[in-house]
């Protein structure tokens, strides 16, 4: 039970980034491979901010902040010259991958290599039911359930979010409409960065120290959460970070905890090889018919 | 080139023009390389129906998306009115009372049928509630759908909502790529009936169609494009009169 409880805090983290870059995937069409970067320098903004004040919204709002510059940067300075080009998204993959290691490079001119500690929220521990939860873990997940259902609310709802979905699913016919896919497609780099930030900064706190790779080496993991709920499926990345979440933390107690991303991976192969379409595509598919 | 005048206007039928024409001037579009379409020049005045009919391969999709702003044209001018409106991006154009309705992918599959309604109210404020009830009256279909995602609607139905979606702004000018195109013999009949019930309300409304019989018997101006070139004009029941025509460029039909 204590491994489910852990579980539900890790699926918060991996949810919140997962939906981000599922929403940014779905709406730019662009695989980024720096997506974990993201994460990273909220992180590191967190971090600076910590330095000053434990004020914990204020460091959230620097991770967002710093999450959502670089989305917007990556977007406008990176992507969209190629994308006006015609590039091909294998040409944009790579342009990210190389991105991914600027910026880890960058980071450790500025910060160093070794691990920085951060540490945000009292570690006591308090028992909820039968899980153990400190209050950051609360924090955590109360945090990421928020987010989802305001991103939930605001894909749904508002004018913006129907803009985005439509871009997602034709950008030509959204701007014969009068959408400005372009300022949509930015708009979405902001968010995703902000949310990814945020998302960072709580991993952060979850491990309690980090170097420029805290990003990246999750990076894997939410690609798996993202394909286990069907590529581009906002919903079915909140699912299948949830899989994936509960899968690591619980397999930690029966198996040697250096094996939780493995069985994340354990986890991507089985839904690769008997559901290639995620989890969520099957299922809205087989209601359409 | 300096753009010509249009030689051979279209002749007046009496009816009373109530909003801007929309006048093509020598376009010439492509895709890059060779262009597909050439100097064309047509003309679709409000209230009538104007259309485009030729063989395939012919250009007259390419023709519509340059006219739209979805391809970018290389040479002539395309005016509304007085404006010149050439190359004007599509998100734009729309902000000038242009519909356009694409062949294919025409809705956002995604999207519920009364979402793909909103969004063709985008450029507005609020969610065009009062505009989506009138076209839901148009095409009844519709409103018992308005909840369901559109890729779960018939072809038909498809089309039906592309068209109310270019209606909700109630254009000046709208411009559908063959609306017919795949549907049964049934639906193309309520399809076309729809076209014609627009076309009375006022704007002008500019047709490329393969089905050319049906599309010239009704058409109060209608050009044969030929190899991305115009060939002939004229009101369309007299195109259809001309058997060689018929024979030589558009086959039995």
């Amino acid at each position: 039970m204590l491994g489910v409880g852990f579980g539900l805090v890790t699926a918060s983290i991996v949810a919140l980034s997962t939906v981000a870059m599922s929403l940014q995937f779905s709406v730019t069409r662009t695989i980024n491979f720096a997506h974990g970067e993201l994460m990273t320098v909220g992180a590191y903004a967190a971090y600076l901010v910590a330095k000053s004040t434990s004020d914990l919204p204020l460091q959230a709002v620097a991770a967002m902040a710093a999450g959502a510059a670089l989305g917007w940067v990556l977007n406008v300075a990176l992507f969209q010259p190629f994308v006006r080009r015609n590039a091909t998204k294998l040409v944009i993959f790579v342009l990210s991958v190389a991105a991914s290691f600027i910026i880890q490079n960058i980071l450790q001119i500025g910060f160093g290599g070794s691990y920085v500690d951060y540490q945000a929220g009292s570690t006591t521990a308090y028992n909820v039911g039968p899980f153990q939860w400190t209050a950051m873990d609360i924090v955590t997940m109360v945090v990421a359930v928020v987010v989802l259902v305001v991103l939930h609310l605001t894909i749904r709802r508002t004018k913006f979010g129907k803009a985005q979905r439509a871009v997602a699913d034709d950008v030509l016919l959204a701007r014969t409409t009068g959408v400005g896919a372009q300022r949509i497609i930015a708009f979405t780099w902001l968010l995703d960065g902000a949310i990814a930030g945020l998302a960072g900064m709580l991993l952060a706190a979850q491990v309690g120290s980090f170097t420029p790779t805290l990003g990246f080496g999750y990076l894997l993991v939410i690609f798996s959460a993202a394909i286990v709920g069907g590529i581009g499926q906002m919903y079915g990345a909140m699912l299948g970070a949830l899989v994936i979440g509960l899968v690591m933390e619980v397999s930690a107690v029966y198996v040697n905890p250096s094996y939780k991303e493995s069985m994340a991976f354990l986890i991507l192969v089985a839904v690769l090889l008997f559901r290639p379409q995620g989890i969520v595509t099957a299922l809205s598919e087989s209601n359409a018919q | 080139m300096p753009p010509e005048p249009l030689r051979g206007s279209p002749g007046s039928n009496g009816s009373v023009p109530t909003g801007p024409t929309l006048t093509v001037e020598n376009l010439t579009v492509g895709y890059g390389g060779t262009p597909v379409v050439q100097d064309v020049s047509i003309r679709a005045k409000p209230g009538e129906l104007t259309a485009i009919v030729g063989p395939n391969g012919a250009g007259k999709s390419t023709l519509l998306k340059g006219i739209v702003g979805v391809l970018r044209t290389t040479g002539g001018r395309v005016l509304l009115g007085a404006d010149d409106i050439t190359n004007v991006v599509p998100e734009r154009l729309v902000r000038r009372g242009i519909s356009y309705v694409p062949q294919l992918s025409n809705v956002f599959p995604s999207l519920s049928v009364r979402e793909n309604l909103e969004m063709g109210w985008y450029i507005h404020h609020g969610d065009g509630k009062e505009r989506i009830d009138q076209l839901c009256s148009m095409f009844p279909d519709l409103r018992s759908s308005l909840r369901r995602p559109a890729r779960t609607l018939s072809g038909g139905q498809r089309m039906m909502l592309a068209l109310a979606r270019g209606l909700m702004l109630e254009p000046q000018v709208l411009v559908l790529d063959e609306p017919t195109a795949g549907l049964a013999p049934k639906v193309v009949d309520e399809v076309w009936g729809h076209v014609l019930e627009i076309k009375a309300a006022g704007p002008a409304v500019l047709v490329v169609e393969q089905n050319t019989r049906r599309s010239l018997g009704d058409a109060d101006w209608a050009y044969v494009l030929t190899n991305g070139r115009n060939n002939l004009e004229g009101p369309g029941p007299e195109l259809l009169e001309d058997k060689d025509l018929i024979q030589l460029y558009i086959g039995g039909g």
